[in-house]
């Protein structure tokens, strides 16, 4: 283990059973639900309760999805009932829970409601906007849609944007408000709003990072947005109007492409922006503590510090995707998917 | 830049854009010769000022002493159009290679290379003009001005231009010919009502529509009209009837169309438009409205002066009804003119109400019996890519082909006039940019529009308010419709007596058609022929429908594994 | 169209005597289509270090897509061009021409063949000799995207292209047993 950092990363569990590589895992936002997704084509489910001080995670439901390809992306709705998946196979699926409610999740079941097609190839991201009335989905046919969620799983498309030029790898929501930002395989990251009388547009591109953007964050605040890259950066970009971002920062620390990015609200108090996790091809996970400079301070550069770090995290295998648990008193919760097919469930303590 | 300004990238915004690479291998006609040295390959490729590609050893020793540097020419990359039709790689025609086969250059060169008229292997040279065309020069031109040109003097000034200036023998708009499309398109929509084919029934005319869904959406094509567009009218109307009266096989006639788009290049190429008898093609070329301008630039032609007689209301020596208009939609009015005709079948007074979604580009029309209050039709017009999509979702649950359940209300539309470009037809690809304050470039294309009007402006000035996007000019593209529709209001909600005169060119139109129908279907009862919808017998319909309808494929994607884009 | 040949008339070398080791990661065809799974690796624990020549062996008898010879025949790949860590390979291939269109698919078939056969601790990086080809930066971004990758082994089409690839690398290289 590294050595001189105020955390370390525990494994609390380490969930086998997708039979090929692990694309991404999501958080219920309300219920204590895990899901993951893979190659394999499957989506599982799993919960999770406290006993003896930690955590219990038990396999309650596996979705064989139907999707022909990959499931390569997943995505709850903020109020939890609804898990969108984006494949491989162009599509997104739409699935709701049937029967078996609170308490009972063994006798539940996952049914698709509906199939959003559109994509002309593989479908890379799906995200809910943080009012659960929006839903994007990016794809390497180089657009990204924006759907309406309506009554009885309904949808309707209310935007088409062909701002790449290359493959769409993340769509991601603002916390709070209707901005989507989406990263590519063109290197830039482009933001995109509403103009309520005609349709979705592209309103900032954000350059520098010199290869592929993977991943997309927003702090839990939303007054700023990180990206990873294939050119082993992570870059911080600061709220500085309205509709301008810019630059505030850079942090290195992985040898491979980073994979994914999550950034959480973290156990350092208010004076923090939160804990930053990310990994990536060198099956490192790293852990950050982002904040803001002091008054005095002139500089626009934020404070970050290193906090946690650990490699291996999959054994030899990349990581692909990592997410904090989004809901309260999980803020010290990172769950991380390999290419080794499992999930593992990581506690951030304090060092001895 | 190589590209003239009509035809830059910039342009190509026909709204639904290519997605993949294109996949059409370069066939190499002469297999370069070549020593290859072990090891490396040590080459590379140089263009040269003349924009030829050459591929240069460049290092290595040399096997033999004497061998200077060796340079090859390499074949550029030629992809007809119907390569493209035939291929998934992209969604439309978008793309600047697939361009310059269909270009005003090709017709520049055609018409200089066209025997005199005493000579047999010379081709009579038409054009054929849309009305969005003539909206966008009329738009462009009026915003230069004190007072607004008219369509009219539009269409004389072009036709001036392209009979004195480029030598066409004639020169025609095309609503003569929307005018059948939209006779054969009502008489098809009654047929699908009685039971004969799939409802709702969609538009035809847009063919970045048509290959949108022949490549993405194969179970939308029954449900897609069959009836020609007016382009493709209009070529059989000049190929097979107009060279009939003259005396001319379809071969011997050149037929140019101007249109607001560069998908129509590509509808012009599909092979269901080729005569294989007399080898040629119903509209052999298409060039886009800023193509015309542009040629007008080259010439030194003036578009704002004047021309003789042109407030000359009708030349009684043209072959067909001069711009017709069709009250409804700038973009052909398909849905007016249908719920025109079932208004007008329905024993009960009608009912028509108008429900706008979200913007004008989606509209829903409903027509009830006034009496009884029961639904007799219901319409809608859906314009742009993401309407588009949500039509096609809606078409697809109702057909029962969409996984799912979703419980949604039967949209239960009888027919939908779909349009891929956001504000129809007068927005097209191919249509004039906004016209020019004078800040913009002096050739009046405002040619990073697409750039100045996504970013931010400069960052010294507030940053807090952002510049429009996106799609089109909007109000741009009202202008254009203004000019589209001139003096009759916009759109003409019921008919008034200004409309009067239209009405009974409408009929004479009519009456036209009629002729056309029996002229080239031969029935056996021409007696019996009042009007277009009249029953003939059975080998005058299989003419009529070889004549004014046509068909779809679906295009497999992404079968040959070594093309495969990944 | 199948008439595209970027190369018409590539030069073929003669072969290099194979290194004469047997790679214990060598199963001569192709792991998916025989479903044999990855080889065993109980072994691990003693790490097995595997050089240049035994990366080569695996390699070298892949077919070009649009000749009848092996990439080693075209010299497209060579021994000198394997860098080998203790983790960690890097490939270096070279297009028999720099417009070469079939550069990302040989790239793939090295990569699956690499995929099929080297224990899962290796991280692969494949890459075009600089200045070899014309696209080479948008040839390597697209061979070293995991996700790319792992969504043309989902292309049907594609898949049995690079398994014609794949069909001789094993073969050709017993020969010299």
């Amino acid at each position: 283990m590294d050595v001189d950092l105020p955390y370390e990363l525990q494994l609390v569990t380490d969930l086998r059973g997708h039979e090929e590589r692990a694309w991404q895992i999501a958080w219920n936002p309300v219920e204590p639900l895990l899901a993951s997704c893979s190659a394999d084509k499957s989506v599982r489910l799993y919960n999770y309760q406290p006993s003896n001080e930690s955590l219990k995670f038990s396999h309650i439901h596996s979705i064989p999805t139907g999707h022909t390809k990959t499931v390569r992306s997943l995505a709850w709705s903020p109020s939890g009932k609804t898990l969108a998946t984006g494949s491989f196979d162009s599509n997104v699926g739409i699935w709701e829970r049937e029967g078996g409610h609170d308490g009972d999740e063994e006798a539940a079941d996952w049914e698709c409601m509906t199939l959003l097609e559109g994509h002309e190839t593989e479908c890379k991201s799906v995200a809910y906007s943080s009012s659960g009335t929006l839903l994007a989905s990016c794809s390497r046919d180089k657009t990204v849609w924006v759907w309406e969620v309506h009554p009885d799983s309904d949808f309707e498309c209310m935007g088409v944007l062909m701002e790449h030029t290359q493959d769409v790898k993340c769509v991601a929501w603002h916390p709070s408000e209707e901005i989507l930002a989406s990263a590519s395989y063109d290197d830039t990251i482009k933001l995109y709003i509403d103009d309520p009388s005609e349709d979705w547009f592209c309103f900032s591109t954000l350059t520098g990072h010199k290869s592929t953007v993977w991943a997309l964050a927003w702090s839990p605040k939303g007054s700023y947005l990180a990206s990873s890259s294939d050119d082993l950066t992570i870059k911080i970009w600061k709220r500085v109007a309205e509709h301008k971002w810019e630059c505030a920062l850079e942090l290195k620390g992985h040898e491979r492409s980073i994979y994914s990015i999550s950034w959480g609200k973290g156990k350092t108090g208010e004076e923090s922006l939160g804990w930053l996790a990310s990994t990536g091809g060198d099956g490192k996970i790293n852990v950050w503590d982002i904040r803001e400079p002091p008054e005095s301070s002139t500089g626009r550069v934020l404070s970050h510090k290193l906090i946690a770090t650990l490699s291996s995290a999959h054994d030899v295998s990349d990581v692909n995707s990592i997410s904090w648990c989004p809901r309260e008193g999980f803020e010290d919760l990172l769950a991380t998917a390999g290419d080794d097919g499992s999930v593992r469930v990581w506690k951030v303590v304090p060092s001895h | 830049m190589a590209f003239s300004g009509a035809l830059t990238l910039t342009d190509l915004n026909d709204f639904i854009t290519p997605s993949q690479a294109c996949i059409k291998p370069v066939e190499q006609l002469n297999p370069p010769e070549e020593l290859k040295e072990p090891g490396a390959a040590s080459t590379e490729i140089v263009i040269d000022s003349s924009g030829s590609y050459y591929e240069v050893s460049a290092s290595g020793p040399v096997p033999n002493a004497s061998t200077k540097t060796t340079e090859k020419k390499l074949q550029q990359a030629q992809i007809s159009l119907n390569d493209c039709l035939a291929c998934s790689g992209c969604i439309t025609s978008a793309e600047s290679v697939l361009i310059t086969l269909q270009s005003h250059t090709e017709v520049l060169n055609f018409l200089e290379s066209n025997p005199p008229p005493t000579s047999l292997s010379h081709k009579v040279p038409v054009l054929s003009i849309a009305p969005q065309s003539i909206a966008s020069l009329a738009a462009s031109v009026s915003s230069g001005s004190s007072s607004a040109v008219s369509p009219g003097q539009i269409l004389r000034r072009v036709q001036a231009f392209c009979t004195q200036i480029l030598g066409f023998e004639h020169v025609y708009d095309t609503t003569f010919a929307r005018h059948i499309a939209l006779l054969e398109h009502t008489q098809e929509f009654f047929e699908r009502k009685r039971g004969e084919g799939k409802l709702p029934m969609l538009a035809s005319a847009c063919p970045g529509w048509i290959c949108y869904a022949e490549k993405a959406h194969s179970e939308m094509l029954p449900f897609i009209a069959r009836t020609k567009s007016p382009q493709q009218v209009m070529g059989t109307l000049v190929k097979s009837w107009l060279g009939s009266t003259w005396g001319q096989q379809p071969d011997q006639i050149y037929h140019v169309s101007v249109m607001p788009c560069y998908d129509k290049k590509l509808e012009a190429s599909r092979q269901d438009f080729y005569n294989d008898v007399y080898a040629t093609r119903d509209v052999d070329c298409v060039i886009t409205t800023g193509e015309l301008e542009l040629m007008m630039r080259e010439k030194g032609w003036d578009l704002s002066v004047p021309v003789n007689d042109e407030d000359a209301p009708c030349h009684n020596h043209s072959a067909f009804p001069e711009l017709l208009a069709h009250p409804g939609t700038s973009s052909g009015s398909y849905l007016h003119s249908l719920i025109a005709a079932v208004t007008q079948a329905s024993p009960d007074p009608l009912d028509l109400t108008v429900k706008t979604v979200r913007t004008s580009d989606y509209e829903e029309y409903i027509l009830r019996n006034r009496i009884t209050g029961e639904l007799v039709f219901k319409g809608a017009k859906c314009y742009g890519f993401r309407n588009l999509q949500n039509v096609v979702r809606k078409v697809g649950r109702e057909a029962g082909m969409q996984v799912g359940r979703g419980a949604a209300g039967r949209m239960g539309y009888d027919y939908v006039e779909v349009m891929a470009c956001p504000g129809g037809c007068v927005n097209g690809g191919g249509q004039l940019k906004p016209a020019v304050r004078k800040k913009e470039d002096e050739e009046g294309y405002t040619r990073s529009w697409e750039d100045s009007g996504v970013q931010l402006p400069d960052p010294s000035e507030d940053a807090g308010t952002i510049q429009g996007p996106k799609w089109g000019n909007k109000e741009w593209t009202k202008e254009v419709d203004k000019a589209y529709w001139h003096d009759l209001p916009t759109p003409p909600a019921s008919p008034t007596p200004e409309i009067q005169a239209v009405t009974s060119l409408a009929e004479s139109a009519d009456r036209l058609a009629l002729r056309v129908k029996v002229d080239l279907c031969h029935p056996k009862n021409v007696a019996g022929q009042s009007d277009w919808a009249s029953a003939m017998d059975q080998g005058a319909e299989s003419r009529r429908r070889d004549l004014f309808r046509t068909q779809y494929r679906a295009v497999e994607s992404e079968v040959v594994g070594l093309a495969v884009k990944w | 169209m199948n008439g595209e040949i970027f190369n018409p008339n590539p030069t073929v070398f003669a072969l290099s005597k194979r290194s004469g080791r047997k790679s214990k990661f060598e199963t001569g065809r192709s792991l998916w289509i025989d479903n044999e799974g990855p080889l065993e690796q109980t072994d691990d624990s003693e790490v097995e270090s595997i050089d240049q020549d035994e990366i080569f062996d695996l390699i070298r008898s892949i077919a070009d897509p649009e000749h009848p010879n092996s990439l080693e025949e075209l010299r497209v790949v060579s021994a000198e061009q394997i860098d080998v860590g203790q983790n960690h390979v890097t490939i270096e291939f070279t297009p028999t021409v720099p417009h070469c269109g079939m550069s990302t698919l040989i790239g793939l078939s090295i990569r699956v063949r690499l995929l099929r056969s080297l224990p899962q601790r290796f991280k692969v990086d494949i890459k075009v000799k600089p200045g070899s080809h014309q696209s080479e930066l948008a040839v390597n971004k697209q061979l070293n995207d995991k996700e790319r990758v792992a969504a043309a082994l989902e292309n049907p089409a594609l898949v049995e292209t690079l398994e014609k690839c794949l069909e001789t690398a094993g073969m050709q290289s017993e020969l010299y047993d």
